[in-house]
């Protein structure tokens, strides 16, 4: 047939655009499911002072530094679906002391009332419930025209007093803490959220799951015999 | 003929690049972290990245599909000749550049971040119409 004939090419070059562009969006699935390593890009001095916000015990043969955005979908993803199992089995366990670091990143504007909400939280000892209801929702108070309204709401939900949230707020009284997570994170070089630093050394992975994170900690310290039977340290403070 | 040929060429790319991106709203494909990614990550995983629970790329992904098959059937005997083709690709993409321009007034507007792959779906449905106009003038000359 003469007109399958002259349109050959063009199916040829149909053809090669399929097979191009599977192959890329394939390279792009396989990136997420890549080797773990723990390249030290970059090293953290230990953090000294009251710079973010710590969950586990202090005598934790690990630390995990998350840098970590509000507003950042990836981080809600990691806090909604890796935190409670990193919580439960190494935090709990008495394995991991894990802190979360403020940085809200410039181009997320609603981000920075979410860090402020948070931090004023943290005045009454309720940080990470304000943390999990701010990922929880997340949907709903970056959509919402008047985000600090919702996380108000959150914040009268947890049973906070309510005058001194206000007024931490007004006042825009923890703020400065965001700030100082905020730079220590710009001079460790990070651009981005989630970034993760395993005692000090930067993780980088292509996959931010518990099993990833589990590995690095299990490189940086270990486990020893009894890991898996060591009491229960109070995870949340 | 020839503005089939182009509006399949596009399509079958608009097609693979919703692929990507609704691949990338049910977090398949992409990268894993906010800040060096554009703005993608805020157009495509917030609230507006779906419409009834469906990712809006994933609507794209159908439209570009139709305007495919539309474009491939067009050149084959008996339609080659015949005009309803063309008139099918131009009802098909003028919808689908009606529906990217409301999705562009979101991303300025409303989520005022601009997803530099939602931009090139933007270019390829406009020039899709384009074709298709073009067609249609052709035959009517």
């Amino acid at each position: 047939m003469a007109a399958g004939r002259s349109l050959t090419p063009f199916y040829i070059a149909l053809a090669l655009i399929v097979v191009a562009g599977g192959a890329l969006i394939s390279r792009s699935a396989g990136g997420r499911r890549g080797d773990l390593s723990l390249a030290p890009t970059a090293t953290m001095p230990p953090i000294a002072g009251p710079r973010g916000v710590a969950m586990g015990s202090d005598s934790a043969p690990v630390e995990v530094a998350e840098y970590s955005d509000f507003e950042c979908p990836y981080c809600a993803r990691f806090a909604v679906l890796q935190l409670p199992d990193i919580e439960q089995r190494l935090v709990a366990t008495g394995r991991v002391r894990w802190r979360f670091m403020h940085f809200p990143l410039d181009g997320h504007q609603k981000s920075p009332q979410a860090h402020l909400a948070a931090a004023c939280a943290n005045e009454q000892g309720q940080f990470w419930r304000m943390h999990d209801a701010i990922y929880q929702s997340q949907a709903d108070w970056v959509a919402s025209r008047r985000p600090e309204r919702l996380l108000r709401d959150f914040a009268q939900r947890l049973g906070l007093d309510m005058g001194r949230y206000d007024s931490c707020v007004r006042e825009q009284r923890a703020w400065t803490g965001v700030l100082a997570d905020r730079r220590l994170g710009d001079s460790l070089g990070v651009s981005g959220t989630p970034t993760f630093f395993v005692n000090g050394r930067r993780f980088e992975s292509d996959s931010y799951s518990y099993d990833a994170l589990r590995e690095a900690v299990d490189r940086a310290a270990p486990p020893t015999a009894d890991a898996s039977t060591a009491p229960s340290a109070p995870a949340r403070r | 003929m020839r503005h089939r040929m182009v509006a399949a060429t596009l399509s079958l790319i608009g097609l693979l690049l919703s692929i990507y991106l609704t691949l990338h709203r049910l977090g398949v494909v992409g990268p894993i972290a906010c800040g060096g990614s554009g703005s993608c990550d805020q157009v495509q995983l917030g609230p507006y990245g779906a419409l009834f629970s469906i990712p809006v790329a994933a609507y794209g992904a159908a439209g570009y599909l139709a305007l495919l098959v539309v474009a491939l059937v067009g050149l084959q005997e008996p339609w080659a000749g015949r005009r309803a083709p063309t008139l099918w690709l131009a009802v098909i993409s003028g919808l689908g550049v009606a529906f990217t321009i409301y999705l562009t007034y979101l991303e300025l507007f409303v989520i005022h971040a601009l997803c530099r792959w939602c931009v090139a779906s933007a270019a390829i449905i406009v020039a899709v119409f384009a074709a298709s106009l073009a067609g249609l003038r052709r035959r009517r000359a």
